[in-house]
């Protein structure tokens, strides 16, 4: 498979002396599903930040990322479309759903999108474009609002998609019914996906890769099997063995006294 | 059977027309843990924060320790929440901007008037070291600390007036899976030695399996199903139940079935 | 960086502070650097100013030293006008704090109250409250204050409006804290830095009230205002206008350099907020 995004040793530091990503090195195939998982201050956003040219102006940044095996940043939009976490963050308020995806596409055309509003809704699963595209907002449940940004990422048919803890402000439910979305989307149009999260197990339901960050570095990075039964590094070891299944002894059953 | 130690009684509330809360009812016994499991907006946080007299209930009884605190208001009500403490989930807001460690921990021994004052600075190192942090901390402003040390901080609050029952409201979502598991372990350990009952809201049943005895699965505002935490993620009996019982994230589900 | 590094960085809080620091070291040391009355008569009258050297700003019409009065006139003006935007902000915090977290009565009738005040101007509320009570320095800090508070109250109850609803309130009601000791000890420190940031304009405008309060001979007969000043320069404007530029010149540095000083903590607090 050709390599869509090459990074190598990017570094990025906020303040000038602590790194928040250090000497990453990462590379996406196209059509791949990469899994970027990492806690708090793990520096997996300062990446996706990174590769969407979306970091403050007065970071530092050292290395190197090449698109599409040539020295050009990735275009914002055509190139790249980037889920957020927050989706009431994303949109505008006093817009309609459709007049913001129009918008987009105008703005876009550029690249000659043949897309029109109905059809990027109908894409995200919306069965009943028109009805959702005469709402605003504040009128759609919070998986509503990110299927549309999801819509809103897709209107330049970009090669990438990075989802950014795109799912963890929604309901297991609705969480699920995101990641089947991306998990289709990908596969229908080819394009690669960066879906970004603290949640290993999620990330394992749909990637084709899991990279594991933690303080800034790439630990480990391998197929969800390869993570999942045989993780090299310790840390890696303790995010499997954390994941709390519902299957299998529980804490509840191990900790208990047999008096009881 | 002894008298559970929280009895609810068809507790109802509504904001604005909408029911939030519709005449929920469940029992808990000392030393147990009941969760409460839905989806956002069924209910199950509105319940937690009604049980704490937080939000006043439109109507229902909540009876604690054998008295309905729905009659209690004024310092009688205060008096009583000794016995019954929360933890929440926002360790960033449930603290105040300019709280210390100590402030934070002395604050409920204080109100009320746990042990003699010459021993409460003492009492706080010790609760700092039973929740696994550092009775160095005692000078350091909450908000230095890291989220999961801000969670411990927060549970030894809660345990600073040896309550009774502690209502968990989300209060592992939103901490990292690697430091999850080990507050559970204090969580349970805890329940252990002192008969702690827990009243656990979350809405990830993973979380739920490894801590509650029982589930009450909560839809629009009503139990759709209660019972033994085991069997409901066995077996549930109810749509609501089967389908977050089937979101919940499974490390590979979909990558060993393409 | 520290808040105060960072204030001090603005270009506004120096230039704020160059122009305040001298006025105030000056009417600390009134008494030093023009011991006895400045009223008393110590040379010919209406002698201009830069023509003597001990009596370096002139005379008045009455032979009295201009610059003795103005430096004692500078203790009177920033006396009141940081005494009356102290009382006005407390009165706001408390009122706003109590119509924010007391219920929907205590709110109601503080607001109603509150808006019944706002809708005389200060000005006029000042000037009728001393001439019934009369011009000691009380009254008149007391006149300002009067119609100043409203701005704070209105500000201070919005924040706590907002905090009220926070977790850490409710942790202080979980805890068993008294509603007085939650709305004064846990809600009103965090709803502090907005009612303050009012603070330079209300010392502003309470300097310029003062001065027109003076200036209409309702200010402390007993103390030298410059709104006084400029009041008793004005029957001999044509021939000495100096009587009154002088004063209104120091009004002007006054309240410019108090404006500057918010306006550098508002710059302050913003690029603190860029850096988070």
């Amino acid at each position: 498979m050709t390599p869509l995004l090459e990074i190598t040793k990017l570094t990025v530091s906020y303040d000038g002396t602590t790194p928040a990503l250090h000497e990453a090195n990462l590379t996406v195939a196209a059509g791949e599903r990469v899994g970027l998982i990492g806690e708090s201050g793990s520096g997996k956003s300062t990446l996706a930040l990174a590769i969407a040219g979306l970091l403050p102006r007065t970071a530092r940044v050292s290395g190197s990322i090449r698109w599409q095996q040539t020295d050009t940043v990735p275009r914002k939009g055509t190139d790249i479309g980037y889920v957020f976490q927050d989706p009431a963050g994303s949109l505008d308020p006093v817009m309609r759903i459709g007049a913001q995806l129009a918008e987009i596409l105008r703005v876009l055309r550029g690249k000659q999108s043949q897309l029109d509003v109905p059809e990027l809704l109908a894409r995200v699963g919306f069965p009943d474009p028109e009805i959702i595209a005469a709402r605003y907002p504040h009128q759609l449940s919070g998986g509503q609002k990110q299927r549309v940004a999801i819509a809103c990422a897709l209107a330049g048919q970009p090669r990438l998609l990075i989802a950014d803890e795109a799912t963890s402000a929604l309901d297991t439910i609705v969480q699920a019914g995101i990641v089947r979305l991306l998990s289709r989307l990908t596969a229908d149009t080819g394009s690669s996906l960066l879906f970004i999260t603290h949640d290993l197990a999620l990330a394992s339901t749909l990637a084709d890769r899991l990279v594991v960050m933690r303080n800034g570095r790439i630990l480990e990075a391998g197929t969800p099997r390869e993570i999942i039964e045989h993780p090299r590094h310790p840390y890696v070891a303790s995010l499997v063995a954390s994941h709390l299944a519902l299957e299998g002894p529980t804490l509840l059953e191990t900790q208990r006294e047999p008096a009881q | 059977m002894t008298a559970p130690l929280l009895s609810v009684h068809d507790l109802a509330k509504s904001f604005g027309g909408t029911r939030a809360v519709d005449k929920v009812s469940f029992d808990l016994a000392a030393g147990e843990t009941l969760a409460l499991a839905g989806l956002s907006g069924s209910g199950k946080s509105t319940v937690a924060r009604m049980v704490m007299r937080l939000i006043e209930p439109d109507a229902g009884r909540i009876d604690f320790m054998g008295e309905d605190l729905t009659r209690h208001s004024g310092s009688a009500l205060r008096a009583r929440r000794r016995h019954i403490q929360m933890v929440f989930q926002d360790t960033n807001s449930s603290f105040n901007p300019r709280a210390t460690v100590a402030s934070a921990l002395l604050d409920p021994l204080n109100t009320f008037d746990i042990l003699p004052k010459p021993q409460r600075a003492h009492e706080v190192r010790h609760l700092l070291e039973r929740v696994g942090l550092s009775p160095g901390l005692f000078d350091r402003s909450i908000h230095e600390l890291s989220g999961g040390q801000r969670q411990r901080v927060a549970i030894a609050r809660a345990l600073a007036s040896r309550p009774a029952l502690i209502v968990l409201d989300e209060a592992l979502s939103a901490v990292d899976a690697s430091i999850r598991i080990d507050l559970l372990e204090l969580l349970l350990d805890l329940q252990r030695e002192q008969g702690i009952s827990y009243l656990f809201i979350a809405h990830d049943l993973g979380m739920i399996r490894a801590i509650a005895h029982r589930t009450a699965i909560l839809d629009a505002g009503r139990i759709a199903e209660i019972g033994p935490t085991q069997s409901i993620i066995a077996a549930p009996q109810t749509q609501i139940g089967q389908q977050l019982v089937a979101a919940a994230p499974r490390l590979f589900h979909v990558a060993d079935q393409p | 960086m520290t808040s105060l590094r960072r204030f001090l960085s603005t270009g506004e809080a120096r230039a704020g502070l160059a122009m305040l620091l001298p006025l105030i070291v000056l009417a600390l040391l009134a008494p030093v650097l023009f011991p006895g009355d400045p009223m008393a008569i110590v040379g010919q009258p209406l002698l201009p100013p830069f023509q003597e050297s001990a009596l370096p700003l002139g005379t008045d019409r009455l032979g009295r030293d201009v610059l003795a009065q103005l430096v004692h006139g500078a203790q009177t003006s920033l006396l009141v006008g940081l005494a009356a935007a102290l009382s006005a902000l407390c009165i706001g915090a408390v009122i706003g704090t109590i119509a924010g977290f007391g219920g929907r009565v205590a709110d109601e009738v503080l607001m109603r109250i509150t808006e019944a005040f706002q809708t005389v101007p200060a000005f006029l509320l000042a000037l009728a409250f001393v001439s019934v009570i009369g011009p000691t320095l009380a009254s008149v800090v007391f006149a300002i204050a009067l119609g100043a508070w409203p701005a704070p109250a209105r500000v201070a109850r919005a924040e706590v409006l907002s905090i009220r609803e926070k977790d850490y309130v409710a942790a202080a009601r979980v805890v068993g804290k008294r509603p007085l000791e939650i709305a004064f000890r846990e809600i009103l420190p965090n709803a502090l830095p907005p009612v303050l940031a009012l603070s330079s304009v209300i010392v502003a405008s309470a300097i310029l009230i003062e001065a027109a309060l003076s200036f209409l001979g309702l200010g402390d007969p007993n103390r030298i205002t410059w709104g006084g000043m400029i009041a008793e320069g004005r029957t001999v404007l044509r021939s000495a206008s100096y009587l009154s530029i002088i004063p209104g010149i120091a009004l002007v540095v006054a309240v410019l350099a108090v404006y500057l000083l918010g306006e550098g903590a508002a710059k302050a607090r913003l690029s603190k907020r860029s850096y988070a």
